[in-house]
Order: C-alpha cells, then structure tokens, then sequence
C-alpha cells in the first residue's frame, strides 16, 4: 500500500522540497493566523480544490473519512469550556460542564477546519511525492543523513508493519479472541494482548533491517553521493515565490484587518 | 578466499557458537552449507562478512577469519561490501528503498561512487541477473523470488569477491526458490563468483555446488563433495539423505566421477542411467494394495465437518478478477489433506475463508452443516483451529503454559480442565519440559510445537497448518510431520498448506491443487502426483521418486523411497551393497 501515485498534474512535477516548503511549512502556519472562521472557508476549498486537482483515487479519497471523523471528535471537547456568545444549552455532570454556545460553536469550527486544511496539505505532499523525493527534499534542509535515511525507512515500512499488526490480529481471532465485539474497554484490552507479539515481530523484523543497512555500506565515514538527485526547476521557483509572497501578504494584511 | 583458523565464537547468552573452527575456501568455489537449526550456520555467515563481531552485541572470538587478505575482525562490515556480499533470508526487510533501482543503487551511494560509475555498473548488473522489467517497480510489489533476486543484484553492484548467502530461499515458494537458486548458479559458473550458500534444500542444491560443508554444534562435522559427502561417518547422524542418494544406496547404486571413483549420483537423471547401467530400464509398478499407506488411512473419512458452496471472494484491489471462484470443498472428518499451488493461487485466502478471518463475496460456508455466519468467533475456534506460519504472530503470554492456556481461559474454562487440557497437548508435542520457559525465546521448531498446542488444546475438530515445516532442517521437519501425523491418527482432521511435495507424497493422503482460485484436483496424493508433466503447468516440483516414476511410465507413481525400493526388489534386484537409508 503506497500514497504516492504517479500522474500528471503540475505538483507531482514539483520538486519535493517545494512541496515541503509551500504546502508543509508556508500554507501549514497561514491557518493559525486566521481567526474568522469564512478566512479559514475560503482556505479549505482552496485546499479542497487543489486536492481535486491531483484527481485521488476512491481509495486516497476514503482517507478523508477518518480524518473528518477525528477532527470531529476533537473538536466536540471544545464544548468542554466556556467560549462566551450566546448560550444555547449546558449540562452541568459533577466534573464535566458541556457547554453548547455561539462561542464554542464557532471556536470548534475553526479548529475542524485548520485540522482539515492542515491534513489536506498533507495529503497533497504524500500523494504527489514519491518517497525518494520526500527524503530528497527534507535533505535540501539541510537535515543530517541519519534522519532522511530514518524517514526513508519509515516511508518504506509503515505498510508492512500494519500487515504484521493485522497477522497478530488474525492470529490471535482464530483463538477466539474478537477485536470486533464488545465493549470498548473490552477491545482496548484484547488489542493491547497484541502488543507483545507485535514488539517481537518487529525487533527481529529491525534486526535484519539494520544488518542489511550495515552490509550495504550504511553509517560509512565517507562523502556520500546522491544517484537520485532533482534539480530545482523555474517552476519549482516560481511556486516557493508564489507562496512566500501569499504568506507575506496575509501576514501584512493582517496587521490592518481582522482576517 | 575465505579462511578461517582456530576461530570460536560465544554470544553474549555464553552460548558457544562456533568453535575452533579451522576453513579454506578457494577463488571461484561453490560451497554449500548446511546442517541442522541452531548449529553454528548463520554464525559461520556473519563471521565472514563481520556482522560478528561489530553488530552482535555481546560476541566474543578467539582466532580470526580472513576475507580476500582482510582479517574481518580488524574491518567494520560497512567498509567490507565491496569484497563481501551477503544475502539474508527475510525478503521483505533486507531491501531498504523504495523501488529497485533506488535498492541497487544505494550501497555504491554509501560509499561515494559518481554517478557515472553508478549508472555503469546498473547497466552490468541489470543485464547480468535479468531484472531489467523489475527496475522502476516498488520493492512492495514483488514476489518473493524476485526479492531475493534484487537482494543478489544489489550486492553484484559492489562487485563483491564473495558472495554469502544465508538461506535465501526458506520463504519462498518452489518458483521462487528455482529463480534464486538459477541466479546463484549463473553465479558461480558463468562469472565465477566465491559462494558460501547456506541452506537446508539438498535435494535441488546438491547437483549443483562443488563442496558441502555439515555445520552442527558449532563444529564441522563433514567436508567434502556432494557426491561424496555420506561417505563420512558422522553426516547421516546430522542430516537425512536427499531421496536420490537414499534411493541409490538402498539400491547398491553408485556412479564413476571423473577421477574414476565410485560415488552417488545426485540428480534423478543421474540415478536413472546408473539404474540403467546395471539393467533397469523399465521396471515393473509396485503393486497396487488397497490397504497401502497413507491412501488408506488409519482414521478413514467420516461425517462432512466442512462444506463450502460456491464460496467466491475479491480483494477490495482486484476489482477485475476474483481471488477464489466458485469453489465447491468438503471436508470429512478424519482426514488429512494438503492444500498445494505457487503463491497466490489462493491457500492463504482459502484458509482465511474457512477461519473467518475473511468474509466470502459469495456462496456459503457450513459447518456441521451450519452457515458460519452464525459461529461468534470463540464457538468456532472450537471447531476450526488455525496455526500461522510464523509462529511469533501468535504468542501473547510470558510462559509456554500460559501461551497455551490463553485460547481457553478466552473461553473462561474452569483453572483444573485448563490445566488437565494443557499438560495432555503439551505432552504429547513433547513440550512440557519448557512450559515455565518464554515462548519466543525457544528454537523455531519448538516454537512451531508451541503453535500447534495452543490450537490443539482448545480441540477444534478440524487444525489447519500453514506451511509448519517452512525454514525447518530435515531432522526437524521429518519430527514435525510425525507429530502432525500422529495428531491425525488420534482422529483429528487436519488441512495443511505446504509447497514440500516430498512431505506431500511422505505423509498426506489427500491433495488439493489450487490454481487461480480454483480447485484444479483434489484426489489421493497418489493419482495427483500421477498427473506427471500436467502439474509443472502450476509450478509442482515433484520429488524425486515420483520423477523416476514417470520416467519409467508407472501409473499410477510411486511415492515413497520404500514403496519404489520394493517395487524394484521384487524385480530381483542384486542386493544393495551399501547401508540404507537415515533410519
């Protein structure tokens, strides 16, 4: 299972480290300096449009489900606090004070939606980049070896660890233990039962990992080269100057409006 | 080449390993190494590419190794690679990049090579071992064989003097294994590269390697050449004849070598002209007796446990084409069938059909006659017990007595039919002398015993095993299938998925071949094996009495060395001058 999916569209020729700079760091703080909630709108359909744009598969598109479903949740414990407005309905629960107002409305809405601009621009860097690009954009950072080679390891492993978490699943279902019946307690307590194999399954999983980094050289005290190594293009340029001067001009405008 | 004086090796356990382990391997020589599990063979491996010392915490040696002039222990192993490269057995987690050609490249990467050079020696390489089609794709997306072939087409990339190979085929499937092992000998006898190639596989490896070293308890017990090797004393008390050498001495047959010396033949066509020589052209087929094991069976067919109708199932990917087609199965009571087919051709989703573990697109599954639907998921681990092939997937407790206990305290037994169902299943796996030990920290083959009695203990009428014999030397595998075979004489129904025909034709009577999702026969091992030349259309290695049976045209084949031995010495064959076989 990969996010990344070759195509055609303008940002899977971008260099990663673009994509890295104007998606991850320069339109990822541009939310956080916005506190009218039609700003953050107008910012979520343009993420939404760009991510259209990079026509996802069904698959890429089911991602968002979990994502709506967590930003959501998330956001309900902002009816936890007082957030002033108009106030609509309380329940006092000994500890617990759910407050729904105007306040806590608008407070929660905001949150949803940076959580799901910030999760778009995520996916528009995982989805368009493939992960030889990410690690070569994250070393244009000037980030040291071990950390890019981590995050290459990382890229390259993740889906065969949930494969190795799911077998631990299955292996223990067919001993009649159910992950999908019960209480949440009682699921919390089985899926922790897998752990222990899990922790197994992967130090040895690791072990061999870190002899074949070892055998193929990894770790040496030499200058190492880069094979793979993209250029930045006009385009690429053109782009971070395009989005340096979007995040200055916000920035600005902000000193004068409430945006 | 290689040489090794005086060298011993302890782990950080106090486990001596190794010990005064005096070798030489010459420029160009084909080594095979085998022996059984946990006797010294991997340590051998990482002592030459200096994983011992410097990445095995806690190893201590006397003595020293030398690699092509470099004292290993004097060399960090990173700075080795372009005089040693090594091939491990995990397909999976030995490639480290993304895409092949990122895996190929990366090494000469790592010790700084333009990217001229680079690109010189991938062209080379990708031409020499044939992976071409393979180089823009994602190692995700490879099968097993083709895996292990990037791994060999990576360390070509160094341009390696030596090249180690640590049972690169015990995960793979007989393609796979054919596609290393005809890489290994291009290898060897078209670039004339060093190999030291470790592995348990003697009755395909054998013809091919000049010299077969026996490892066990940390010593070499036999050094010699395949076709003389079990002239050795020691060696038969360590490793069982390949069915050609066992056949051959059974039947008093040996061939010249070059040097005029008598020796045993090694391949099936080698053993057919030395029968030949001595007048067997086609002998007589064994007599067929209705009582003959295994058809016969000591527990026969009963009453349908399992049915399934017209189960069909798709992967969410596969939107095109169905993994498992309308397949009809039924399985009795009593018996005891293997589940044979090349990888992907539907075991796995097969079994995790009957186990619940997937949900069929359609068709239905019964149980005693009852839709599966309708079985939470502990009622039918008591009728269906499913063991996994990697047995580290399964322990969740601390002690081999808690591991096994777990399936029944899930069920909530009282504590004394818990300990009473224990020490029976323990016992008879011959288990309980380790029930207060951790489970993963036993050898493999115990590990697997483990497994299959924390299945057993919860009594499921029918015990499906997924490749138990996998990665187990042949002393350890032939005890895993006794002790699966007498779980069958006892009246247990077992399902087994295996790609070892030879423990197909030594031990199980029914065969399902499985090809695209469907049934292609299911019939006795017998008249399947019987199909000859039709079954390499699915990628069936037949062992080597059933290959000398269809050379001689019996229908239907033998399947045993002994039924073929018997067959033979009704023909009044001169009488065998030499000992049999392990037994």
């Amino acid at each position: 299972m990969q996010l990344y999916y070759p195509s055609n569209s303008l940002l899977h020729y971008l260099h990663g480290f673009t994509k890295i700079l104007v998606f991850g760091l320069l339109l990822t703080f541009i939310p956080l300096f916005m506190d009218q909630l039609v700003s953050l709108t107008v910012l979520l359909l343009v993420c939404l449009a760009l991510f259209i744009y990079i026509r996802p598969s069904r698959w890429h598109w089911l991602l968002l489900v979990p994502v709506l479903i967590l930003s959501f949740t998330m956001s309900l414990s902002y009816f936890l606090s007082d957030a002033g407005g108009t106030l609509y309905f309380q329940a006092d629960l000994g500890y617990w004070k759910i407050i729904i107002s105007s306040g806590n409305i608008a407070v929660s809405l905001k949150f949803m939606c940076r959580m799901l601009i910030w999760c778009l621009l995520f996916f528009l860097i995982l989805f368009t980049t493939s992960n030889e690009d990410i690690v070569m954009g994250l070393k244009k950072f000037g980030l040291p070896e071990f950390v890019t080679l981590s995050v290459s390891l990382a890229l390259r492993y993740w889906s065969l660890m949930i494969f190795d978490v799911k077998t631990v699943m299955d292996a223990q279902y067919v001993r009649g233990v159910d992950f999908r019946s019960g209480n949440l307690y009682a699921r919390s307590v089985r899926f922790a039962s897998t752990l222990v194999p899990v922790l197994f399954v992967f130090l040895k999983r690791f072990r061999t990992t870190s002899f074949a980094l070892t055998l193929k050289g990894a770790g040496r005290k030499n200058k190492r080269t880069y094979y793979y190594n993209p250029r930045i293009t006009g385009i690429d340029k053109r782009v971070i100057l395009a989005g340096g001067l979007l995040f200055i001009t916000w920035l600005g405008l902000r000193c004068f409006f409430t945006l | 080449m290689i040489r090794f004086d005086n060298y011993s090796c302890t782990y950080s356990s106090g486990k001596p390993m190794l010990h005064q382990l005096n070798l030489n391997i010459t420029p160009g020589e084909f080594v095979f190494v085998t022996g059984p599990s946990g006797g010294g063979k991997s340590t051998l491996c990482f002592s030459i590419n200096g994983l011992i010392p410097h990445e095995t915490e806690g190893s201590t040696y006397q003595g020293s190794v030398t690699v092509d002039g470099n004292r290993v222990q004097d060399v960090y192993p990173n700075d080795l690679v372009s005089v040693v490269g090594t091939v491990l057995q995990d397909p999976e987690w030995q490639l480290v990049r993304g895409t092949v050609k990122e895996e190929l490249t990366f090494a000469l990467e790592n010790m700084g090579f333009p990217a001229e050079e680079i690109d010189r020696r991938l062209e080379e390489v990708v031409e020499r071992v044939e992976i071409q089609s393979l180089l823009l794709r994602s190692t995700l997306d490879l099968s097993g064989g083709q895996k292990q072939r990037v791994a060999i087409a990576a360390c070509l990339m160094t341009k390696p003097k030596v090249i180690v190979l640590d049972e690169p085929t015990a995960e793979l499937d007989p393609l796979g294994k054919e596609m290393v092992l005809e890489t290994i000998r291009q290898l060897h006898q078209e670039w004339g590269y060093t190999i030291v190639f470790v592995d348990h596989n003697l009755d395909v490896s054998m013809p091919y390697v000049d010299r077969v070293i026996v490892v066990a308890e940390g010593e070499i017990v036999a050094d010699a050449p395949p076709n003389r090797l079990y002239d050795e004393p020691l060696v038969r008390e360590w490793l069982p004849m390949p069915q050609v050498i066992e056949l051959a001495r059974k039947l008093g047959v040996k061939i010249e070598d070059e040097q005029h010396r008598d020796c045993d033949p090694l391949s099936v066509e080698e053993l057919r002209k030395a029968l030949h020589n001595r007048g067997i052209v086609r002998p007589e087929p064994p007599r067929q007796e209705s009582d003959r094991m295994p058809e016969g069976g000591v527990a026969p067919a009963g009453e349908t446990l399992l049915e399934l109708r017209n189960i069909t199932f798709r992967y969410r990917k596969q939107e095109d084409e169905m993994t498992i087609k309308p397949l009809n199965l039924k399985i009795g009571r009593g018996e005891f069938a293997a589940v044979i087919g090349r990888n992907g051709a539907g075991k796995s989703t097969l079994c995790k059909l009957i186990t619940g573990l997937l949900k069929p697109h359609g068709g239905e599954l019964l149980i005693h006659g009852k839709p599966s639907r309708e079985y939470r998921a502990d009622q039918r681990a008591r009728h269906i017990g499913f063991v996994f092939q990697n047995p580290d997937y399964q322990f969740v407790r601390r002690t081999v007595y808690d591991e096994v206990a777990y399936g029944l305290s899930v069920q909530k037994l009282p504590a004394s039919e818990i300990e009473e169902r224990v020490m029976k299943v323990t016992k008879l796996l011959q288990i309980d002398k380790y029930l207060e030990e951790h489970p993963h920290f036993l050898s493999r083959g115990e590990r697997r015993r483990v497994a299959i009695a924390s299945i057993l203990v919860m009594q499921p009428e029918v015990i499906i095993l997924d490749e138990p014999t996998t990665g187990l030397d042949s002393v350890r595998c032939r005890e895993m299938m006794d002790y699966i075979a007498e779980l069958w004489r006892q009246g247990h129904t077992i399902i087994m998925l295996t790609h070892d025909m030879r423990v197909v034709a030594d031990y199980i009577p029914r065969t399902i071949v499985l090809s695209q999702g469907q049934i292609v026969w299911d019939a006795p091992t017998r008249e399947v094996f019987s199909k000859g030349k039709e079954l390499e259309r699915y990628h069936i290695t037949l062992p080597p009495v059933v290959e000398l049976s269809h050379i001689w045209g019996w229908t239907p084949t033998a399947l045993t060395s002994d039924e073929l031995v018997e067959a033979l010495s009704a023909a009044a064959l001169p009488e065998p001058a030499f000992g049999g076989g392990v037994e």
